[in-house]
């Protein structure tokens, strides 16, 4: 058999991957369960047939639904396979197949996409939304206008981290404004609705298109912020998402200095900050700044938190845990810092009984270190 | 199937049709055969009973680690069971007095790499696919890397084997020590064997103290030339870098248009030259070879000492396969490896061959032992591309060959490369290696169809 024969079209991917592996290496997913449909170059090769056959299984949504949406295999593919946007797709397709069950329906469709609602349901928690005016006003000159993206988790779960880092935003002479948005989307497409999320991302364009500048403390919605111009396709969208920053760039960029720290900290880098955003570095030197630092073998790494996952995938999320709080250990810190409310919460329960904290970079710059509640 | 099942546990084989097409291919371009079934052991006696059962059936198996095989290796050609060794995946034993370490076959390559360095010890042979591959896919295929030209190959550090053969038997091959003349060397021959003699339950590998220090030079030159004879001169004059990598000018182009590093124009050819060894000889060696260089009329000498720079001046070699990749779909590497000396001719060559047939081509690779990755820049799905390539690949093979060297330097045969084996070995030698197969493996159960057609 010639090397020209042995080619045929039963052998070809999606966006050209070579199938070189190279993916298998990174993958958290695959490093815990050694086994190619858990591998991106799998989950690629079944996002092929299920996208051409159009024929789902329990067996297609179980590997594609168990994919992190870390980007890790994407940042190491040398071939450039946008596999986040091919596994989208699938998603989609898989959605359009099988039904969301009833739990998922509620949230996803009832609660996430009204801000209303999600306040009503925790306002035992005094989110952040009731405890804020439209406009903030800088303190001391004003030097930037920033809008300010609140996030749905932060906002109904950790208010004192929005609260947290408006008081820092201010501080570096920010006039702040605080449109009612919506949530950013990310969930809805993580479960297959992406015309849902198209919704809400049109909505929360209009709000926020005549910003200067938009700065979220959530480095998922950030990173889906910079991800609506591939959702809507649209040069409007293009010209938003160069707009949105994570506070810690901001920050960063403004000059902050931060306040001596007090322990050993070290800082897990959320996979949507740092391959989302490409800002680990950036935020990783603003906290090396603040106080007795020490780098985290492995930041980049997920955490296994990703969103729902620790609920869909309960125990592949433990696994990635572990090896995430081994790492912790190493480094002899008392605090880690993230920059993510879904890192924070899988985080803290990884390290309970461990005496190490968690907490949100805004938390820790402005020298409010309590434990989250 | 049922009786896999209850041999390792239904969790343990894999059967449903999407898992399936998982497992019909590896990293080349051989297409395969969906399996009947996937199965991945957990021990010794799993692969025994598996074998003996698919013995015992007359079904065929096809031994898989990562599957990052360039040659077809894992690739199932015919209906075939797929024994996946990716969950007998431990480090067993870490012997600093010894520098020795036992293993599953399924680590991964780069992470054995890590725990031995963490111990001040050092296993050199690093596949680039080191990140995904694993130790059993390294011995089968006997796979090289980068530092061969000081280090060798796999082959050098394998000691013994755990192996099953054919039918089920388990036997111990080889042993822990350095030295041993008792017999055949059984274990060396079942190294790149590429899964068709037997598999591998158990590694034993010799490790080397970790060098203390490292520096990196990154020299261009005007033309192939200048940089095969500085290959020669750099061991002529007794240095022995741990890595001499090379890059023609098209590679350079390539490299510079996808991640500029700033490398002049001129460039017709890059060495990127690792040095290791005790803190005081890593210096002396690159003030050496720096000074040896600039004498050889190199265009652009660089030189970093600590680990970062190091980084900087290595981010060229790992951007060439990305680099090449945006250029063109498919990325063909071959694995030609001809006599160092011969680099040049190699490299023109390769480049005549292009122009002949109207394919973007260029070389890179080991300089230091001639193991060259001549490459093809086409596109899988354009049929009539594909047939010039063909053309083109045994053209390469017999120039190759003309020049003193093999068809496959690090890759194997698999299958991909059967047509050239016969051109490399001469008829007694394919008529011993049948013999051996034959002896083995009478029924051909083994990973059939590949190397040789018996």
């Amino acid at each position: 058999m010639t090397l020209k024969t042995s080619l045929t079209r039963e052998n070809s991917s999606p966006s050209e991957c070579a199938r070189c592996g190279l993916c298998l290496g990174v993958c958290p997913t695959y490093r815990e369960l050694p086994r190619e449909p858990f591998s991106p170059r799998g989950r690629l090769t079944l996002a092929a047939a299920l996208l051409e056959s159009q024929t789902a299984t329990p067996g297609l949504l179980r590997y594609l639904g168990s994919c992190l949406d870390c980007l890790a295999c994407a940042a190491a593919c040398p071939s450039g396979v946008p596999t986040a946007e091919i596994l989208d797709r699938a998603r989609e397709k898989l959605r359009s197949c099988f039904p969301l069950p009833f739990y998922h329906r509620f949230w996803l469709h009832h609660l996430l996409p009204w801000p209303g609602r999600q306040i009503w349901l925790f306002s035992w928690r005094r989110p952040a939304r009731l405890r804020l005016p439209s406009v903030l006003q800088p303190r001391g000159k004003r030097r930037y206008s920033v809008h300010f993206f609140l996030g749905c988790v932060n906002n109904v779960w950790f208010p004192e981290v929005a609260l947290a880092s408006l008081s820092l935003l201010q501080e570096v002479g920010c006039e702040v404004i605080i449109p009612p948005v919506r949530c950013c989307g990310k969930p809805l497409v993580f479960y297959g609705e992406l015309e849902k999320a198209r919704e809400l991302a049109r909505y929360n364009l209009d709000l926020l298109y005549e910003a200067e500048q938009v700065v979220t403390d959530c480095a998922t919605c950030g990173s889906f912020l910079k991800s609506y111009p591939r959702l809507l396709e649209s040069r409007r969208a293009g010209d938003f998402a160069l707009k949105v920053k994570d506070i810690g760039v901001f920050l960063l960029e403004a000059g902050l200095i931060p306040g001596g720290v007090g322990e050993r900290v070290t800082y897990h880098i959320p996979c949507h900050l740092g391959r989302g955003q490409g800002a680990g570095a950036a935020v990783t030197e603003l906290l090396r700044r603040a106080g007795e630092f020490v780098p985290l073998p492995e930041a980049e790494v997920c955490c296994g938190g990703a969103g729902s996952y620790r609920w869909s995938y309960p125990e592949l999320s433990r696994k990635i845990l572990k090896r995430k709080v081994e790492n912790i250990r190493r480094t002899g810190a008392s605090l880690v810092v993230t920059s993510c409310p879904a890192c924070l919460l899988q985080l803290r329960r990884g390290l309970k009984g461990t005496g190490i904290r968690v907490s949100h970079l805004s938390l820790v710059l402005r020298g409010r270190l309590q434990p989250l509640k | 199937m049922k009786e896999l099942e209850r041999i390792c546990g239904r969790g343990r084989v894999f059967t449903s049709a999407e898992e399936l097409s998982c497992y019909s291919y590896d990293a080349s371009l051989v297409p395969g055969h969906i399996p009947l079934a996937v199965v991945f052991p957990a021990n010794a006696e799993q692969v025994s009973r598996v074998l003996a059962l698919a013995a015992a059936e007359g079904v065929k198996v096809v031994p898989r680690g990562a599957g990052t095989g360039l040659a077809g290796g894992a690739v199932p050609l015919l209906p075939s069971l797929v024994l996946c060794f990716t969950e007998m995946n431990r480090i067993l034993e870490i012997d600093l007095h010894n520098l020795t370490a036992v293993v599953e076959p399924g680590v991964v390559t780069g992470v054995f790499h890590e725990e031995v360095e963490r111990r001040g010890l050092f296993y050199p042979p690093d596949p680039a696919s080191a990140p995904s591959c694993t130790l059993g896919g390294n011995v089968a295929t006997n796979a090289g890397g980068l530092r061969a030209v000081k280090y060798g190959v796999t082959r050098n550090y394998v000691l013994g084997i755990e192996a099953v053969l054919p039918g089920g038997t388990t036997v111990n091959l080889g042993g822990r020590t350095l030295k041993e003349v008792a017999g055949y060397n059984l274990a060396q021959l079942l190294t790149g064997s590429e899964g068709t003699l037997g598999v591998f339950t158990r590694l034993t590998l010799r490790l080397l103290p970790l060098p203390r220090a490292r520096a990196t030079i990154l020299a261009g030159f005007k033309e192939p030339e200048n940089a095969a004879v500085a290959v020669a001169e750099i061991l002529g004059r007794g240095f022995l870098p741990a890595m001499m990598e090379f890059m023609d000018r098209s590679t350079v182009l390539a490299v510079e248009a996808y991640s500029p590093t700033g490398l002049p124009r001129e460039i017709g050819a890059v060495l990127l030259i690792e040095v290791d060894g005790a803190p005081e000889a890593v210096a002396s060696d690159m003030e050496g070879i720096a000074r040896l260089l600039g004498g050889l009329g190199a265009l652009e000498v660089r030189q970093a000492a600590d680990p970062a720079a190091a980084e900087e001046l290595k981010k060229a070699r790992r951007a060439v396969l990305p680099a090449l990749a945006r250029l063109r779909p498919t990325v063909l590497l071959e694995d030609t490896t001809v006599p160092p000396h011969k680099l040049p001719e190699i490299v023109k060559a390769v480049r005549l061959l292009g122009e002949k047939y109207g394919i973007m081509t260029g070389t890179m690779g080991h300089a230091g032992e001639g193991n060259l990755h001549p490459y093809f820049l086409c596109n899988a799905r354009d049929e009539e591309e594909m047939g010039r390539v063909e053309e083109a690949v045994s053209e390469l093979m017999s120039i190759a060959l003309e020049l003193g060297g093999t068809v496959s330097g690090e890759h194997g045969i698999g299958y991909a490369k059967m047509p050239f084996l016969a051109r490399r070995q001469p008829a007694e030698a394919l008529e011993l290696m049948k013999g051996i197969k034959r002896c083995f493996d009478p029924e051909n159960i083994l990973n059939p169809g590949k190397l040789f057609a018996l």
